[in-house]
């Protein structure tokens, strides 16, 4: 693994634009060549725009977001990006503002009133992004930073408080006397108040939902401790002792506080700003009389032109006569499909051939995808309810100790005095409170986050790292997961065939989607594409003929060359080819999806380790048994030809589950499975449906995920047995009545402390 | 000692101050996205330098 690091790196060299080192040449985007360049690619035109449909004021004002429209940028690479879109107002000056979130893919933009959201569409494109516009309801981000920028005041006042209690309370511990310690006294109590009014909020919303659902949640000790405290020191103050808890109170939920948010901005870093939605939303096709129709307004009966490369956005009946379709992203079949006229076609099918026309038999709700859709953020809320390890002990230890707690009052109140009783128990209460547990799995997680981050996987929930240590079960897909998604050439014969034929070859695939095309473009990256090609034809699923026609004195010479599939019993190959010039054979060419290069090492690594490897695929028998058992997957694993709701229900025979995929097919799986994730360049809804997204390509984060994991487990467990030998200590020190306010305000730093270098230790390599 | 009645009133005003301050950071949304600006910066390429930049960067 280290190897193929170093590989990457040498081969990369440095953008000339911003620097950044890549893998491609000369630049690391098309952001640098185009700021490196002088601008003259954009056409100030306003006819034939093809977002003119946006500028329906109905249409508009759906994205209208209190005066402004953001888009979701699929393609954002590195500040470059940054820049180059931030130019907008330079290019457009209708439109004012321009900014970008990078963290989140988010542009958000404002503009005159004379402003044309077509044209800012355009531009975008223009510049080379993918960009969705967000419907104001959609829109989360606005909310979000509210309830973010509400929790950073609070841990602001917190931690004001926490800080200047201590020194007051330092100067009462110092031995301060006459006004001095009256006033230092009385401080204490006002400083208190902004904390417990204000900063302490969210933890009686959470004490109060665990009364209403009957549930023990960290909350409500964390209230208990904090309120009971506060009315003990108060009833000291005016009672004219010194004992009071104030100080240890307020830093401890700082800290919480603090830790809790790294938390919540980590996982939130992950998460669309946009809901789980289609991506066929907002899509423009054109009808049969080429005005323009937008996707959500498609009715049952209508005629579609879908464009060559164009998604279908509805389910439909073929009109055209042939069609060549890609159905990978709906049911994970490799290969284009051919479908004639009158068979049913599925929103999700992509077009590779000419345009063709469809009749819609569904709307775009109604549709198969939609419903798939529908399904998975059903099972998404079922899953949330998973209780985590850490949340388990603690419930257990907060249980134990009130248990201990009220006893003890009784007991010892009923043998020797209540209100010492009831001093003893309240130091037992604060002392012991789940601080160091409260403060350790939040600091933990985040840790353990960033560390994911830095190694290219990105987690959107928090149990992930608890789950992992669990699982048996690991479901593999095969398209683009396993294998790498698309056919390379892998063979032909002759071994060597010549610029000349590879020329013809390539003109005649000139305008071609099949993948063949594709991997052909690929593989010949330095042949140039003969122009000389007359009469190329396409016909659908055997193959393209063409013509070179040789003027010569007498009669012109003509060369007719074809290319045609091989039927699948002369080869063991995903596709071959053969290339006929005048009907004899004079190249065959052969394809596949090959296996990624680290797919075998990874499973063979997986089963050593005693996990049960699976395979799910939409894909033919005899392709999934190929692949799967190159990897060294067992023959009773592989599971072919599946349809996505089987697909799910296999992965919800086993516990102890992990599902990995890439494709729409596979999104209930994901949802299904305890840890669903997603590898780069998946579709969106799949990448929404899914814990965990590797940023980084192949299947390597699968690695660094269980390291990672691990080492959170280990961690989470050395600072739940800290927390345990602390609380225990401390605990029945508190109970012999030995812990006095001094003593917990030195207590509760160290156990934090503690800890703190107990979580940074665990990952440190 | 008495100058302590002064002191610490300072003191928390001072405080209060930088509290307040960081309020009104925090509702201007200066923490909302705290990535993007330390790229904003790296724009060597506002209108009227482009040219000598450009041979900063070669």
């Amino acid at each position: 693994m280290e190897k193929t690091k170093i590989d990457l790196i040498n081969q990369s060299t440095a953008c000339r634009y911003c620097g950044t080192l890549t893998t491609r040449p000369v630049y690391c985007c098309s952001a640098c060549e185009k700021l490196d360049s002088d601008f003259s690619f954009l056409k100030h035109q306003n006819d034939n725009n093809p977002h003119s449909y946006l500028d329906k004021p109905e249409y508009a004002a759906s994205f209208l977001n209190e005066n402004q429209y953001h888009f979701f940028i699929e393609n954002l690479q590195c500040s470059s990006c940054v820049h180059l879109i931030e130019k907008l107002p330079e290019f457009y000056s209708e439109c004012t503002v321009a900014r970008v979130n990078f963290g989140q893919n988010l542009l958000t933009i404002e503009m005159t009133e004379k402003g044309q959201l077509s044209e800012v569409a355009r531009l975008i494109e223009d510049l080379g992004y993918t960009a969705y516009l967000i419907k104001k309801n959609d829109y989360q981000n606005s909310a979000r930073n509210k309830s973010n920028r509400a929790d950073l005041k609070k841990i602001a006042v917190a931690g004001a408080v926490a800080g200047n209690l201590m020194i007051f309370s330092f100067a009462i511990y110092a031995g301060a006397d006459g006004i001095a310690l009256e006033f230092f006294r009385w401080m204490n109590l006002i400083l208190f108040l902004p904390l417990l009014i204000y900063s302490a909020q969210g933890f009686y919303v959470g004490a109060w939902n665990s009364i209403k659902y009957k549930t023990i949640h960290i909350d409500l000790p964390i209230v208990i401790a904090l309120v009971s405290s506060f009315v003990f020191s108060t009833i000291n103050l005016v009672l004219g002792s010194n004992d009071f808890y104030f100080d240890s109170t307020a830093s401890f939920i700082f800290l919480i506080l603090l830790a809790r948010y790294f938390v919540k901005i980590t996982q939130q870093h992950y998460l669309s700003p946009v809901r789980l939605g289609s991506s066929l939303t907002n899509q423009k096709y054109s009808k049969l009389d080429s005005t323009p129709i937008v996707s959500e307004q498609i009715k049952v009966g209508d005629v579609i032109r879908i464009e060559n490369n164009q998604t279908i956005p509805v389910d439909a009946i073929l009109v055209s006569q042939k069609a060549l379709v890609d159905t990978s992203y709906y049911n994970g079949e490799a290969l284009p499909q051919v479908f004639s006229e009158g068979l049913q076609v599925y929103s999700g099918y992509k077009n590779l051939s000419e345009p063709i026309l469809i009749q819609a038999t569904s709307t775009l709700q109604s549709s198969q995808l939609n419903k798939l859709l529908t399904q998975t953020q059903d099972s998404l809320l079922i899953k949330n309810d998973y209780i985590n390890l850490s949340d388990k002990l603690s419930k257990q230890l907060v249980s134990t100790v009130f248990i201990l707690a009220g006893l003890f009052f009784v007991i010892y109140g009923y043998i020797y005095s209540y209100n010492e009783s009831f001093n003893r128990v309240l130091a037992l209460i604060v002392v012991a409170c789940p601080c160091a547990l409260a403060f350790g799995s939040p600091l933990t997680m985040a840790i353990a986050f960033k560390k994911a981050q830095k190694n290219g996987i990105a987690l959107r929930n928090a149990n992930v790292f608890e789950k992992l240590t669990q699982v048996k079960n690991i479901f593999f897909d095969k398209t683009g997961t396993l294998t790498q998604g698309h056919l390379s050439l892998i063979q032909t014969w002759p071994e060597n065939i010549n610029e000349e034929l590879k020329s013809v070859i390539l003109g005649l695939e000139k305008k071609s989607y099949h993948p063949i095309a594709f991997a052909l473009r690929a593989a010949w990256k330095n042949t140039q594409t003969s122009p000389s090609l007359q009469n190329v034809q396409e016909s659908f699923g055997s193959g393209v003929k063409g013509q070179i026609i040789t003027p010569t004195d007498h009669h012109d010479l003509v060369d007719t060359y074809e290319i045609k599939s091989l039927p699948e019993n002369m080869h063991e190959d995903d596709l071959a080819v053969v290339v006929l010039k005048n009907s004899q054979a004079v190249a065959r060419l052969y394809f596949n999806d090959e296996l990624r290069e680290e797919s075998e090492k990874l499973v063979h690594n997986l089963q050593d380790h005693h996990y049960n490897c699976f395979l799910l695929t939409g894909d033919k028998k005899s392709r999934a048994l190929q692949k799967g058992q190159a990897c060294g997957i067992s023959q009773n694993n592989i599971f072919a030809e599946l349809y996505p709701e089987e697909k799910k229900s296999i992965v919800e025979k086993y516990h102890a589950t992990m599902m990995i995929g890439d494709g729409l097919n596979d999104s209930l799986a994901l949802s299904a499975s305890d840890i669903g994730i997603s590898v780069k360049g998946s579709s969106h809804l799949t990448i929404d449906s899914s814990d965990v997204l590797f940023l980084r390509g192949g299947l390597e984060p699968l690695v660094e995920l269980f390291k990672i994991g691990e080492q959170a487990h280990n961690t989470l467990k050395r600072n739940l047995t800290l927390a345990l030998i602390y609380n225990i200590t401390a605990g029945s020190c508190a109970l012999l009545g030995l812990i006095n306010p001094f003593w917990a305000a030195v207590l509760m730093p160290i156990s934090t402390f503690i800890v703190l270098i107990s979580s940074l230790w665990g990952f440190r390599k | 000692m008495n100058i302590l009645i002064l002191i610490i009133p300072m003191a928390l005003l001072l405080g209060a101050g930088f509290l307040y301050a960081f309020f009104w950071a925090t509702s201007n949304g200066q923490f909302d996205d705290l990535s993007t600006p330390s790229l904003r910066m790296l724009d060597q390429d506002s209108k009227h330098n482009k040219n000598d930049t450009k041979e900063n960067i070669l």
